[in-house]
């Protein structure tokens, strides 16, 4: 068990390591680009081409790649912050640091000014459509594989099929229709501050509502066929034929099995979430790190998009890891 | 899904195919019959009697609401609602299909190799659907798209790149699955090329999984054009774009929900008629 966890976790990074590359690849492959883009619509040409030589912009993308993870991991100072350059950029960190994500030209501060808080306000909004999702698609696919046909299951695997079906946007611009528009209970924006006439906690319902119904949806499906599927093997018949109580029959013998499969599909949804943050800040003014993602692309802040994407990536291949050490751990037939 | 794939004996020539069998499947039928609303009103569009979908009405802006001209209103510019969202349907009901058809592809060339090869050929097709399907999908698509420039051409690329991964990872299973079968073997006997026993050989017979899959990833990838659209990474304006319209509309839902509404309706609907179309495709083949 250790040494499948070892190997996958030198699988992870190695993951990472190529996966950053081709980030770097998509974001930096045109020199002349990277030097514009840091600049900024207005710089001379005459300046653009300056940077461009002191940054040595006209080297192999593998040879800048190497650099670039240099001044990441504090090996090499940010050739940026360089006053020669006159650039202005300054971190209070200095320029030569572990974690060095660079410069962000959209907010004119250091990424890791930019990027951190953002990242909480994330995680709050994800981990509370986390905490939404997972008893609810339980529940629902649980009550719906366990007499898989019955009326209940058409409802529930009708129900979520819908919710499936719906985009995040979609999901968003009908909620606030319903409950800003119409009924006037609940505010459009969350820019989570005190100041505009609804409590934060109020702000907070309509986003965790788009992304969680959306994925409840998803993960009801999985488990009700996963249930549906126990719910015919022989060990649940025998368990029945046996006398045990139906109760005994669900929570003893159904549910354990049910429930292996579902548990990497629910882990996985965190890959699912880190997108699904990017369109519900969008629609909801949330201050968070999805949104200040779509920004950072929009406008071309390499080094910003470069972080942003980097610690999405490392979220999604860290759940992805202990998805598949928990799946061991919780089947016996898989540890063979 | 092992149980779907055809027994031995009718190898090559499958049993009823899933295909024939979908009338028996309501939920597939509700699912088509929505699909195809969405696809004669698209190939319809240039001959219905509608108003330019990018031509102003000035009269009507003062009241964007639905009237006898037109049927769904207008939007903050003038143009007509209802002919905007059936020319969004055609661009979606083209660029959909066919993103889906290039990841397929890529994803089935991928996957054939992988798994037909095995040793090195295998574990670089692996690895490297391993890295590509690390990346959270939006923001593969984001980044990508925001560096590209978005365009019809472009949003395919992305599709592919995104997807095909995917596909692959089903081929690759369910050919080494069949590599074991008799046809296989027979077609080594008489000395077929590895592209006709590829081709001609497995392709085939792993179609069941993959024509649900294929629907499947029509909604998907559905959802990914809308989606891009709001993001404003979708097709450039003016063309009537769903994700693109409901952007441009949502500053003004609270004043003309309408605006934003009915391209969603037709989003989601659409989504939805795909969905069902693949949930009816799953249901048949595990009946099997």
């Amino acid at each position: 068990m250790i040494r499948y966890m070892l190997r996958r976790g030198a699988e992870m990074l190695i993951t990472l390591l190529v996966a950053s590359f081709l980030v770097f690849l998509v974001t930096e492959f045109s020199p002349g680009n990277v030097a514009r883009k840091t600049l900024g619509a207005f710089a001379l040409q005459s300046q653009v081409d300056l940077l461009y030589e002191k940054l040595h912009l006209n080297d192999p993308l593998l040879v800048r790649y190497v650099r670039w993870a240099g001044v990441l991991t504090g090996l090499q100072a940010d050739p940026l912050q360089d006053p020669a350059l006159k650039l202005d950029f300054k971190d209070p960190r200095g320029d030569q640091y572990f974690g060095n994500f660079g410069y962000s030209t959209l907010y004119k501060a250091p990424v890791n000014d930019v990027l951190w808080d953002r990242l909480g306000n994330t995680a709050l909004l994800a981990g509370l459509a986390f905490a939404v999702i997972v008893p609810l698609s339980l529940l629902l696919g649980v009550l719906a594989g366990m007499r898989a046909g019955t009326t209940l299951d058409r409802v529930v695997s009708t129900i979520s099929i819908i919710m499936t079906s719906i985009p995040e946007f979609a999901l968003g611009v009908i909620l606030v229709a319903v409950f800003v528009v119409w009924l006037k209970l609940l505010p459009g924006t969350s820019p989570l501050k005190n100041n505009s006439g609804w409590p934060i906690w109020t702000q907070l319902i309509l986003p965790v509502s788009v992304l969680a119904l959306y994925d409840a949806g998803y993960v009801a499906r999985i488990v009700r066929a996963s249930m549906a599927e126990v719910m015919a093997k022989p060990y649940v018949r025998t368990a029945v034929l046996k006398g045990l109580p139906w109760r005994t029959v669900i929570l003893r013998h159904a549910l354990r099995n049910a429930l292996i499969a579902p548990f990497t599909v629910i882990l996985l949804q965190i890959n699912w979430l880190i997108g699904g943050v990017v369109v519900t800040e969008l629609v909801f003014a949330y201050p968070g790190f999805g949104r200040m993602l779509l920004d950072a692309s929009l406008f071309g802040d390499v080094s910003l998009i470069e972080a942003a994407t980097l610690i999405a990536l490392f979220v999604a291949t860290a759940t992805q890891l202990l998805s598949d050490i928990g799946y061991r751990l919780l089947d016996p037939q898989a540890r063979r | 899904m092992p149980a779907s794939l055809p027994s031995t004996e009718t190898a090559g020539r499958a049993t009823p195919g899933i295909l024939r069998r979908l009338p028996t499947s309501g939920v597939a039928m509700v699912g088509l019959g929505i699909v195809l609303f969405w696809v004669v009103l698209a190939l319809l569009a240039p001959v219905l009697p509608m108003p330019d979908p990018n031509k102003s009405d000035y009269a009507a802006m003062s009241a964007p609401f639905s009237s006898a001209k037109h049927w769904l209103g207008v939007d903050s510019l003038g143009r007509d609602l209802m002919s905007r969202i059936i020319w969004g349907g055609r661009t979606v009901l083209a660029v959909a299909p066919l993103a889906v058809l290039a990841a397929y592809t890529v994803g089935c060339i991928m996957g054939l190799l992988a798994g037909y090869y095995r040793g090195w050929v295998d574990t670089l097709v692996s690895r490297a659907s391993d890295v590509i399907l690390s990346f959270p999908v939006i923001v593969l698509y984001v980044i990508l798209i925001a560096n590209i420039g978005p365009s019809a051409l472009n949003i395919v690329v992305a599709v592919v790149l995104a997807s095909s991964p995917g596909i692959a990872r089903i081929v690759r299973g369910l050919v080494l699955s069949l590599m074991h079968q008799e046809f296989v073997a027979a077609a080594y006997m008489r000395r077929e090329s590895d592209i006709f026993v590829m081709v001609i050989e497995l392709l085939p017979n792993c179609r069941g999984p993959l024509i649900t899959d294929f629907c499947l990833r029509l909604g998907y990838t559905t959802i990914t054009i809308g989606t891009l659209g709001f993001l404003g990474l979708g097709l450039p304006p003016p063309n009537p774009d769903w994700g693109g319209m409901v952007k441009q509309a949502t500053a003004m839902i609270t004043v003309f929900p309408h605006m934003s509404l009915y391209p969603t309706v037709a989003l989601v609907s659409l989504i939805l008629g795909f969905n069902l179309l693949a949930d009816g495709l799953t249901e048949l083949s595990q009946a099997d």
